[in-house]
């Protein structure tokens, strides 16, 4: 409940980054380009709003109460949840780019996958 | 610790649904070169986000493919028409080699030895070589017409032989899609390979006959042959039969008859194929055979030149006399033929067994009297006997040309068909083939996207740290 103090205001920044962060992991459950630049921004946000909680906090000289820090506890633990995520996201995506370079452009001298070169195609009738 | 197990779970979700959508990127790299499959694009619907019920939102796969039916519709009639082109080309080839214009081919060879040893008797015409000459002519014609009838007897064989293989081939594409409609009705969500498999057994159809495709409840197709026969309907295949037609009735009953096309209940649907390269053979079996060699319903124009040629040459003789002082004798005649087959002149025109040499008749009794009158008669059949107001040479010519314009006219069309072909392959794969670079570009923009969230998530981590650290 914010009750108007730094105390309720920085509670209150804590919930909102909560509840971004319920968004952010919507978002991720759509593996998309836009999806991931949304979350991006998101997570801009969270860490906005962490920061203002913790201003709050010191500048108040305010202590977590056990109920606050629990609710950090858990939004910590789902950031951990998010680490790991984009960290087999990025192996999955590494690994199949692997893939799709060397069927697309074969391997380089050193064994490794060829680099594309993408290009515009022309195509011409008449 | 429940919320983070929860937690987890739920972000095992999703990367299980970042790996279905990985696989789909591994499907379409590695089907990129497979015939019939059509680009799947990973589509992931959410879950709701219920935390009250413990809940914490979640995917549902959601793949579609780019298939697009216009495009495959197009890729089929285009195919048709090219099966239907091509398979004209091949039947007519062995045609254009019975039916050749150069002086060397039998025909024209043998008629104009035959009218040139006429020629050479008239001005000798008790001459015993000139006359043995004229039967040796005569026997080279009767053999040239023999062979070109027993040539197009074996052409008309060998096209009842691959209109039969190529309705089995369509019997057997049917069973295949009936067994792809099968695999579609047992699976509870569509499988990209089953419906590349499907339809490339529908492109496969299409070049043998002219095949119309809907799809059906659950996503099986129905083939319409011509647009009205039903192939195959769901788990059901309505196989297709080739008979000979009924020839009572007939104008020549004992002719060759047509070839026909019955569907699963017997009903004649030959007139239904239109294109494809069932309508080419059946084109080149019912049409142009006919008109050429004969069958049921027309005489055929080799046979019409065979007993024109025979009769005119028969009549002169018959005119003309053995001997050029009263008593006249009039000569016998040179050719026979079939005459109780109006569809067999050809193939049994021979010379007279009973005709000998001294039996020629060169003499036109006049008045007046002329020696070798009736053998320049002869000689000068070639241009003054008519058949549909055209000499003999000019009415060969006319079947010449009929094949030759058949057959140039089949290599154009197959020519532009393959163009017209390509071109709905091309649109095709535009809108449903995959493109490797198209699968790198999405990949690397995700990867970059999810970089760059990545990286925040760490600076999220430290704030949150730095919160819990507050005392």
């Amino acid at each position: 409940m914010e009750d108007g103090t730094a105390y309720g205001d920085a509670r209150a920044c804590i919930h909102a980054a909560k509840a971004q962060m319920r968004e952010v992991r919507d978002l991720l459950s759509k593996p998309s380009t836009e999806s991931a630049e949304r979350s991006a921004t998101l997570l801009r946000e969270i860490e906005i709003q962490l920061g203002c909680a913790a201003a709050i906090l010191k500048v108040s000289g305010t202590k977590l109460d056990l109920e606050m820090r629990s609710e950090v506890e858990d939004l910590q633990e789902q950031v951990a949840v998010l680490a790991q995520f984009f960290a087999e996201a990025d192996q999955l995506l590494s690994n199949w780019l692997r893939v799709v370079r060397t069927r697309r452009a074969g391997y380089t001298d050193q064994g490794q996958a060829a680099p594309l070169v993408l290009v515009n195609r022309l195509t011409v009738e008449g | 610790m429940g919320n983070l197990f929860s937690a987890l779970g739920s972000a095992g979700d999703a990367l299980k649904a970042f790996q279905s959508a990985l696989d789909v990127t591994q499907n379409n790299v590695t089907n990129a070169n497979t015939p019939g499959y059509a680009k799947q694009v990973p589509g992931l619907d959410s879950l709701s986000f219920q935390p009250e019920n413990g809940l914490l939102g979640g995917v549902k796969e959601n793949t579609q493919d780019t298939r697009n039916e216009f495009a495959e519709t197009a890729v089929r009639q285009q195919t048709s028409l090219l099966g239907q082109f091509q398979q004209l080309q091949t039947s007519l080839a062995p045609l254009q080699n019975v039916f050749d214009v150069s002086a060397t081919s039998p025909i024209p060879m043998a008629l104009n030895q035959l009218f040139q040893s006429f020629s050479n008797w008239s001005a000798n015409p008790g001459n015993a070589t000139a006359q043995t000459a004229v039967l040796s002519a005569a026997s080279q014609v009767s053999a040239a017409f023999q062979q070109a009838a027993k040539q197009l007897d074996s052409i008309r064989t060998s096209t009842d032989n691959d209109i039969k293989s190529t309705v089995t081939q369509i019997n057997q594409d049917a069973a295949l899609i009936q067994s792809y409609n099968a695999t579609i009705a047992r699976g509870s969500t569509p499988d990209a390979g089953v419906d590349a498999q499907l339809h490339n057994a529908l492109e496969s159809l299409s070049n043998l006959a002219d095949v119309q495709v809907l799809r059906g409840n659950g996503n099986t197709v129905t083939v319409l042959l011509g647009g009205q026969t039903p192939l195959v309907i769901g788990q059901q295949v309505n196989a297709l039969q080739v008979q000979p037609e009924n020839t009572t009735g007939a104008l020549n009953p004992n002719g060759a008859p047509n070839t026909q096309i019955l569907d699963s209940s017997g009903n004649d649907i030959t007139s239904q194929i239109t294109s494809g390269s069932l309508a080419g053979l059946l084109s080149v079996r019912n049409n142009l055979l006919p008109s050429l060699a004969g069958g049921a319903h027309q005489n055929g124009d080799l046979n019409t030149l065979a007993k024109g040629l025979a009769d005119a040459v028969n009549i002169q003789l018959a005119q003309g006399s053995t001997t050029s002082t009263p008593p006249f004798q009039a000569g016998a005649g040179l050719f026979t033929y079939d005459a109780t087959s109006a569809t067999a002149s050809a193939a049994t025109l021979a010379v007279n067994p009973a005709m000998t040499a001294s039996q020629l008749a060169p003499v036109d009794p006049g008045p007046p009297v002329v020696s070798n009158g009736n053998a320049l008669k002869l000689a000068a059949l070639d241009s003054t006997s008519q058949i549909n107001g055209l000499n003999l040479t000019q009415y060969f010519g006319s079947l010449v040309s009929r094949v030759g314009n058949a057959a140039s006219t089949a290599d154009t069309q197959a020519t532009a068909q393959q163009g017209l072909v390509a071109q709905a392959k091309n649109l095709r794969q535009q809108l449903s083939g995959v493109s490797l670079d198209e699968e790198a570009i999405r990949l690397v923009q995700l990867q970059r996207s999810y970089q760059a969230a990545s990286r925040i998530v760490s600076v999220v981590d430290q704030l949150a740290q730095t919160l819990l650290n507050i005392q």
